[in-house]
């Protein structure tokens, strides 16, 4: 079964959304309902810098990626042993 | 006695000085704070310890699957796409799991004024409970430390118990409980000191107002003028002829 690689980059992308929405929840709840003083503007600050630098460096390394290309679904656990690369060499539709 | 004296006095100090008196949500202009109180530390800590380890647990188990099996991972493979995914998720969600168990406890506040102790309660994003009674109602105060670690650390329950069936108020896991209970039965004492103080001058100065001498002057009442009347809507009414000759609107007195 051949699955393109956009479709895993669409899934992350669900992930971060989610991941987006709870952290505009957290983020408002603090500033909104608790005493926003150095203690909350530190962790505030840096829960935000971990996010961007994660996200950043996941970009970075999944830049390479052709996303049009596609792989073979069960081909993935036998991949882990053999090392099965990626077709990058064009884009196959 | 002043509002500014009182809160002067009652503020803490030793080692609860570091809970300085702040600002909170829903204070009332002429309130002071006495004692704002969080969870103890260690409750935070535990949940750091928790996030080091999840931050720790992805390289630990890729060194050991990389030098006890052939495991291996080629940079150019749809697995290598996978599990740079699968990370970022894990490490995003890993942290914001700890930032909303820091928001939770952060929300979790205890706050004793000169005029209530109020208590904030925060459990999830979507529950909140504020309650909070009034400083004169506290009948008796506890405080209580449990296990070793508590002991140790000096952190643990402060009970209040108020007046009448309502359930106990109760600061949990609160650094220096028995300082903390300290402090709250100060500011009750201080709080009823003062209501007797205003119930003393309110009556002070009922009692100088009924003091004031009969004798006094008091102010002329105003001449009753009667309203002008209107002869359109008055009606005459002619005076009346009696049997002995007299006329007018009394009745003549009977002869006895």
């Amino acid at each position: 079964m051949s699955v393109p690689y956009y479709i895993l980059l669409i899934l992350y992308l669900v992930g971060v959304g989610v991941f987006l929405m709870w952290m505009f929840f957290n983020l408002y709840h603090l500033i909104k309902f608790g005493l926003f003083d150095f203690t909350g503007k530190l962790n505030g600050t840096i829960f935000i810098l971990f996010s961007i630098a994660v996200i950043v460096v996941t970009f970075i390394l999944l830049s390479g990626t052709p996303w049009l290309d596609t792989f073979e679904l069960f081909s993935l656990p036998s991949g882990i042993l053999e090392g099965t690369k990626i077709n990058s060499g064009g884009f196959e539709l | 006695m002043t509002q500014d004296t009182t809160s002067a006095l009652i503020t803490p100090t030793g080692s609860l000085s570091e809970h300085k008196p702040l600002h909170f949500p829903t204070q009332r202009p002429n309130e002071h704070v006495v004692l704002l109180l969080r969870r103890h530390w260690t409750v935070l800590a535990r949940d750091v310890i928790q996030l080091v380890l999840s931050l720790i647990l992805p390289p630990t188990v890729l060194l050991i699957l990389y030098f006890y099996t052939n495991f291996a991972i080629v940079p150019e493979t749809p697995l290598y796409v996978l599990l740079v995914m699968v990370l970022s998720l894990y490490y995003l969600f890993s942290f914001l799991a700890f930032f909303h168990d820091f928001v939770d406890y952060h929300l979790d506040i205890w706050v004793v004024t000169d005029q209530r102790v109020v208590s904030i309660e925060q459990s999830g994003l979507f529950n909140r409970v504020v309650s909070e009674l009034t400083i004169l109602r506290i009948q008796d105060v506890t405080s209580e430390i449990k296990g070793k670690v508590q002991t140790f650390l000096d952190y643990g329950q402060v009970h209040i118990q108020t007046a009448g069936e309502q359930a106990r108020f109760v600061f949990e896991q609160v650094p220096h409980p028995s300082e903390v209970a300290k402090v709250i039965l100060q500011a009750h004492e201080r709080a009823i000191q003062q209501d007797e103080m205003k119930q003393i001058r309110q009556s002070e100065a009922y009692r100088q107002e009924m003091k004031q001498p009969l004798g006094t002057p008091s102010p002329q009442p105003m001449p009753y003028t009667p309203p002008p009347s209107n002869p359109m809507t008055t009606r005459h009414i002619p005076p009346r002829h009696h049997a002995d000759g007299s006329f007018g609107d009394t009745p003549p007195a009977p002869q006895i």
